[in-house]
């Protein structure tokens, strides 16, 4: 990109991507004032780094690439673990009532954070294996096996309708 | 297969109230970071790739990038201008990485507007008895364009957020207080002041307040409709920002608000200490005689405070409240800048053309002489 954004540009290209990232934020974090900070943050990291932007038609993927590894990097602080759910299955029968079952959010809001993140930026950015691997920094075969994890744990709370027994983590 | 899941998801999301785009407070953490950044490039290994959309990136960032701040306006954009000194008629912006020469001898000083850099210049550097005070309006581009007022032996003050340079003089056997609207070069209010009666007007800019000393008689002074108030909060010559105010009492130093008084910082401080406020109020560093090893600077709305070496003076602010000082290096010059909130700093050695040299000013030759931003030069 030839210069950086004039505050009339940015501002119209925050507006634009937005409601967008705060969506993924909210799926992966499961908190709007958190999910808030992260696009914020995000968005400010791609003002920040607008030299690399190399296109204007880039600058949407680039922010919500910046989102996520602004995400991994949080998730990877002691902190923010110590805050979140353990590695431990929830306590939710198998043969539960189908009209008990949590929303998809409280579902996802049993996982782990970095499990949590792998199921969002897989099912619902549709991303590959190889692409979630690098987003998070974390290997291919972890990114399966947290899939793999994250899938049974949603089964459970979900329902095979929602999630069937035959998947497993070798979608790519 | 996951197609029910991902349909339950996207659900959730598109069901969601989202809220409002805080454009402004985005541009302001942006910008702040990007010269954070600038300034620690030479330092900080800052490496996470990613590959959605195909981009590498290389980024960066801290905890204190981090905070939601509410929808509103971005900062003043001085706030681009990062550390801000001269040497001479040099002046640098954004830590050494950009100049300009000023067309006159040598800076007297800075101020901070959200129109950009105020610069106060003349014959010599000096701030009294050094003849006309003339002004150069350098903005973040570095673009430059004079600024037509011209005064004598008077203090002047900014409010960062703002385009007004605000001071007093005397008209006529009346006190005026003066706004002069920079970024157009208009006069935009003169406010007589009746009962105010001195030779030395010190004043401050807060908001749509002028805060007047005048030999004792303080005065409040809402320019924008010209009414006159004496609260007696700020006493003397004024130090107020960003609705903020450092005032001296016995056996402490404090900051208060400045319309309600309400005490917001106190520190005990036996003998000489005062406390000058960052350009924005938000921080305040401590000068006292029981400080030798260093000095303390306060965040002043949490009360607490990090400790950075050297002595005040050598540091100035810039615009949105972090320290910096100048030097010497065996290569040059080293420029140090600190976070106010961390005590962290981060140097660089930028490439000046004309190293600061004191002791040229002795033979009048201004041309090493050196001026920090956020620091005010008036005795």
């Amino acid at each position: 990109m030839p210069r950086p954004p004039s505050d009339g540009e940015f501002t119209e290209f925050v507006h634009a991507s937005w409601a967008s990232l705060y969506r993924t934020a909210y799926l992966m974090l499961g908190d709007r004032a958190e999910a808030e900070d992260l696009v914020q943050t995000a968005l400010a990291k791609t003002y920040a780094s607008w030299s690399k932007v190399r296109a204007v038609e880039a600058a949407p993927a680039f922010a919500r690439t910046v989102l996520v590894n602004t995400a991994a990097s949080w998730f990877r602080r002691k902190s923010w673990r110590n805050e979140r759910p353990t590695e431990t299955l929830p306590e939710v029968a198998a043969h539960h009532d189908p009209s008990d079952r949590p929303a998809v959010v409280d579902a996802l809001a049993q996982l782990p954070s970095r499990q949590r993140a792998v199921v969002v930026l897989r099912y619902y950015e549709d991303l590959s294996v190889a692409q979630v691997a690098t987003a998070l920094g974390i290997s291919d075969g972890t990114v399966k096996s947290q899939t793999s994890d994250a899938l049974a744990k949603l089964r459970v709370l979900l329902g095979d309708a929602v999630v069937p027994h035959t998947l497993g983590a070798t979608h790519d | 297969m996951t197609e029910r899941l991902a349909d339950l998801m996207r659900a959730e999301a598109e069901g969601l109230d989202v809220p409002r785009p805080a454009s402004g407070p985005v541009l302001t953490r942006g910008r702040r970071l990007r010269r954070r950044r600038r300034t620690t490039s030479a330092l900080a290994g800052l490496a996470v790739l990613a590959a959605i959309g195909g981009t590498a990136l290389a980024l960066g960032g801290s905890d204190r990038d981090r905070a939601v701040d509410p929808a509103g306006s971005p900062a003043p954009a001085s706030d681009d201008l990062g550390a801000v000194f001269s040497v001479g008629a040099t002046v640098y912006l954004d830590g050494g990485r950009r100049s300009v020469t000023i067309a006159d001898t040598s800076v007297k000083s800075f101020y901070y507007t959200s129109a950009g850099l105020l610069v106060r210049q003349g014959d010599n550097p000096w701030s009294d008895g050094g003849g006309a005070q003339r002004f150069s309006l350098v903005r973040a581009d570095g673009t430059t364009s004079p600024v037509s007022v011209e005064t004598e032996e008077t203090v002047h003050a900014t409010d960062p957020a703002q385009p007004y340079l605000a001071y007093a003089r005397t008209r006529s056997g009346t006190v005026e207080v003066v706004v002069h609207d920079v970024s157009t070069d208009e006069e935009v209010a003169v406010v007589p002041v009746p009962g105010a009666s001195a030779s030395f007007l010190p004043v401050a800019l807060s908001g749509d307040l002028v805060f007047l000393g005048a030999d004792g008689q303080d005065f409040v002074v809402d320019w924008t409709t010209g009414e006159i108030t004496r609260p007696g909060i700020v006493r003397g010559y004024p130090e107020v920002a960003g609705g903020h105010a450092a005032v001296q009492g016995d056996g402490e130093v404090s900051v208060v608000d400045a319309s309600t008084g309400e005490t917001l910082l106190a520190v005990e401080a036996a003998g000489y200490a005062y406390l000058s406020l960052s350009p924005d109020g938000r921080f305040a560093k401590l000068d006292a005689d029981e400080q030798v090893s260093g000095f303390d600077v306060y965040d002043v709305v949490a009360g607490t405070h990090v400790q950075l070496p050297g002595a005040t003076y050598d540091y100035g602010w810039t615009a949105d409240g972090d320290l910096f000082r100048l030097q010497e290096s065996a290569s040059g010059v080293r420029l140090s800048t600190c976070e106010a909130d961390t005590g962290s700093c981060a140097a660089t050695e930028p490439d000046l053309a004309t190293p600061p040299n004191d002791a040229a000013a002795s033979s009048e030759d201004y041309s090493g002489e050196l001026k920090l931003g956020g620091l005010i030069y008036e005795s």
